[in-house]
């Protein structure tokens, strides 16, 4: 075949702008540290690692749902247990005072303390997660318990304030989970008819009026059957924060599996392209050194 | 001595054929990088012998028949159609990565990125409906998925327009070539009528015909006459081009068959399809937690829309409610007289996983646009290089067959020039022998 200078370069000229380009792709690839950089690339590739971006995002938002209800969960373990504390102490004293042998002014000693109790169970009940009411239901705001005090600052009432809504997390696509207790299941038990609130009022009266009949049978019956109903709200609150801490184990180990999945998709194998592209280095000089002998000389040269 | 008259003659004429062989030779030399010139050669034939009665026909000598170009047609219509079909995928390429950038996947600025911390800020918001802050950060991450789609949208219609303004030049390059080459035909035919080839006029007016080659696909048929016939080739049949023909070259357009025009008219649709696609996205997104926003406790729509867009324009008219932006509407997260409900706001957030484009999600939908991107610009990558590297080798062939070899070209020089010294040294025997005829004979 007839081979003329001109072919010549322009063979030269192709194959060196090809292997600059080859370099050139490598070294974004090298600086990215990312196999693909758009989507033409590799298409599928790229589609691989949006999905994986989301659904790590996704995750890490779960996570911070998940976290925050575990905290606000372990309040409500925490207030719920000292709530029962302090209901087994007035028990005792409801069956002290049920004791017909004790003076009346005894008796209104012991009203004194149930009534301090009353109050440090309030307190509990009005325990907050970052500024929020953890037994409001849906109301957050405002402290969902309150003692009524008369004018000489006995105890007259507990009320409770809030709603009984519940408060509703998502932890993973599309399932949700319920994470509170309102005050409302406490003071409205569905096991017996007086309430929390309802039935320490009772107490107080009865220990005021000195009524050790009712301290020894309905209303120890009505506290037992409340003290009953906290513990049923505690195995509800424990399983609770049971299946939060499977989630967040779950979630965790999904993150983690994702992110390994993601840099095998889009991240290179550093020392893989550096080896690469040292030996297109070495194929660009070569093509280089043998362009520069081989389109020199002509005839011209030869010719006297 | 009519003998040696003739003689000389003929040496003379050796003399001045080694001339034109030199000349050619020089002419051939300096054009060896002129783009388009195809290397000329004098073609040699024995004059008309003389007949002498008894002995036979006595040649006369060398006589030049042409010098004609040396060029293999077909090979020329075969790189003019890989030209228009590589010109048509290198627009296609180009544009394809404009659209690419607009896009800017899969880095962290991408819409996919903004789409997902749009959704992430109404989650945050579900679980602390009571905290303001949350408020904002929804207010400000929906203003970014607004603006980013509001700009993406304005980048497409740019790409359009860019594209058509170029096509609009290259119309009016393709008028100017057709123009050239019909006076070109003109000069051509005049000088062909007097026998001679216009070697170098018909290599300028290839050279024109490959370059509208580059703008759309030319079907070329030669006239007896020595003109060339150009029509444009479209999906159903031929369009004429010449002077008269080419203002009208716009109404077909759409309908031509490769080159760089059909490229601009398919991407200026395709990217077109595009900013459609971004509408739908949009439009379905806004639609979704408008539906959710509007509701209030009982279910009715009583609130304020989220969103705020024009119909058929979604991508470059979607916004925040700007009562929402300055405050004066809150968001609806939930009951607004209980602090602690979240609902509303944990509704809109589930509606990322929900199925609200046909069957799939709207995250499924965005990567159905990426994915699409991706594949028809590799494609376009793929078929440019591919088209390159055809046409290279293309070009090759050409050059082995109309291509200038300077030392092929030396080779020749030294031979015109020997023949040329010995014509001479002829010469001079002649006039020796003549000298003895004339000076030495007789008395």
């Amino acid at each position: 075949m007839r081979v003329t200078n001109k072919m010549l370069v322009s063979n030269f000229k192709a194959n060196l702008s090809r292997n600059l380009g080859n370099l050139a792709k490598l070294q974004e690839q090298i600086a990215t540290g990312k196999e693909v950089n758009k989507p033409s690339d590799n298409p599928t590739l790229v589609i691989k690692s949006l999905s994986l971006n989301n659904s790590i995002s996704q995750n890490d938002q779960y996570l911070r749902n998940i976290e925050e209800s575990g905290d606000w969960v372990e309040i409500t373990e925490t207030s719920l247990s000292s709530i029962t504390d302090n209901i087994q102490r007035i028990r005792e004293l409801t069956i002290y005072g049920s004791t017909g042998s004790l003076s009346d002014e005894d008796r209104q000693s012991l009203r004194v303390e149930v009534e301090q109790i009353v109050d440090g169970i309030v307190q509990v009940g009005n325990n907050n997660y970052d500024g929020r009411y953890v037994f409001g239901g849906m109301k957050t705001t405002e402290p969902p318990f309150e003692t009524i005090k008369d004018v000489d600052g006995n105890v007259i009432d507990m009320v409770f304030s809030g709603d009984n809504k519940s408060l509703t997390r998502e932890i993973s696509p599309n399932v949700t989970m319920d994470i509170n207790i309102s005050g409302d299941e406490l003071m409205n038990p569905s096991n017996v008819t007086n309430g929390l609130g309802k039935t320490l009022m009772n107490i107080l009266d009865a220990l005021k009026n000195n009524d050790t009949n009712n301290l020894s049978n309905n209303l120890l019956k009505d506290l037992d059957g409340n003290i009953e109903n906290i513990i049923r709200l505690r195995a509800k609150i424990g399983a609770t924060s049971n299946r939060l801490d499977a989630a967040k184990n779950k979630n965790e180990l999904d993150t983690l599996k994702m992110t390994g999945l993601l840099s095998k998709t889009e991240d290179i194998d550093m020392a893989e392209k550096i080896m690469e592209y040292k030996v297109l280095e070495s194929v660009y000089e070569a093509s280089l050194n043998i362009t520069g002998k081989v389109i020199q000389p002509t005839l011209l040269d030869f010719l006297r | 001595m009519a003998g040696i008259f003739s003689s000389m003659n003929t040496a003379v004429r050796g003399m001045q054929v080694s001339q034109l062989g030199v000349n050619t030779t020089n002419h051939n030399i300096t054009n060896a990088n002129t783009p388009g010139f195809s290397r000329q050669r004098v073609q040699l034939e024995t004059t008309r012998p003389q007949e002498l009665a008894g002995i036979g026909q006595i040649g006369m000598g060398v006589s030049v028949d042409k010098i004609n170009r040396v060029r293999d047609t077909f090979l020329d219509s075969e790189i003019r159609y890989e030209t228009s079909v590589k010109e048509e995928f290198d627009t296609r390429k180009d544009a394809l990565e404009q659209v690419e950038i607009v896009f800017m996947e899969p880095t962290e600025n991408g819409l996919n990125d903004v789409m997902g911390k749009m959704w992430d800020s109404w989650q945050e918001l579900s679980s602390h409906p009571e905290s303001s802050t949350s408020r904002t950060i929804v207010v400000q991450n929906s203003i970014t998925f607004t603006t980013s789609v509001n700009h993406m949208n304005t980048q497409l219609e740019n790409i359009k327009e860019n594209l058509d303004n170029v096509k609009d030049e290259k119309l009016q390059f393709v008028e100017s070539i057709v123009d050239q080459v019909d006076s070109l035909n003109t000069q051509i035919v005049s000088i062909k009528q007097s026998g001679s080839e216009p070697n170098d006029l018909m290599d300028k007016r290839d050279l024109l015909i490959d370059e509208l080659s580059e703008y759309l696909q030319v079907k070329t048929t030669p006239q007896a006459d020595g003109t060339i016939k150009m029509q444009a080739v479209l999906e159903t049949g031929t369009f004429d081009l010449d002077s008269s023909t080419v203002g009208n070259l716009n109404t077909v357009l759409t309908d031509l068959n490769h080159g760089s025009l059909k490229g601009h008219e398919d991407m200026i649709v395709e990217i077109g399809n595009f900013q459609e696609k971004l509408d739908t996205l949009v439009k379905e997104i806004a639609d979704a937690i408008n539906g959710v926003h509007r509701k209030d406790e009982n279910g009715l729509d009583t609130k304020e829309d989220f969103f705020k867009y024009t119909l058929g324009d979604e991508g470059k008219t979607i916004e925040v409610n700007p009562g929402i932006i300055d405050g004066s509407i809150d968001i609806n997260a939930g009951d607004e007289n209980l602090s602690g409900d979240g609902s509303r706001a944990l509704e809109i957030a589930q509606l990322r996983n929900k199925q609200t484009i046909g069957n799939i999600t709207t995250d499924s939908f965005y990567k159905d646009i990426i994915a699409e991107i991706g594949i028809v610009s590799q494609d376009a990558i793929r078929m440019s290089d591919n088209q390159e590297t055809l046409l290279r080798q293309l070009d090759q062939r050409k050059d082995s067959i109309s291509g200038v070899s300077i030392d092929e070209e030396v080779a020749n020089l030294v031979q015109f020039q020997k023949t040329y010294e010995a014509n001479s040294k002829v010469i001079s025997t002649l006039v020796d022998m003549l000298d003895t005829l004339i000076n030495r004979m007789g008395l």
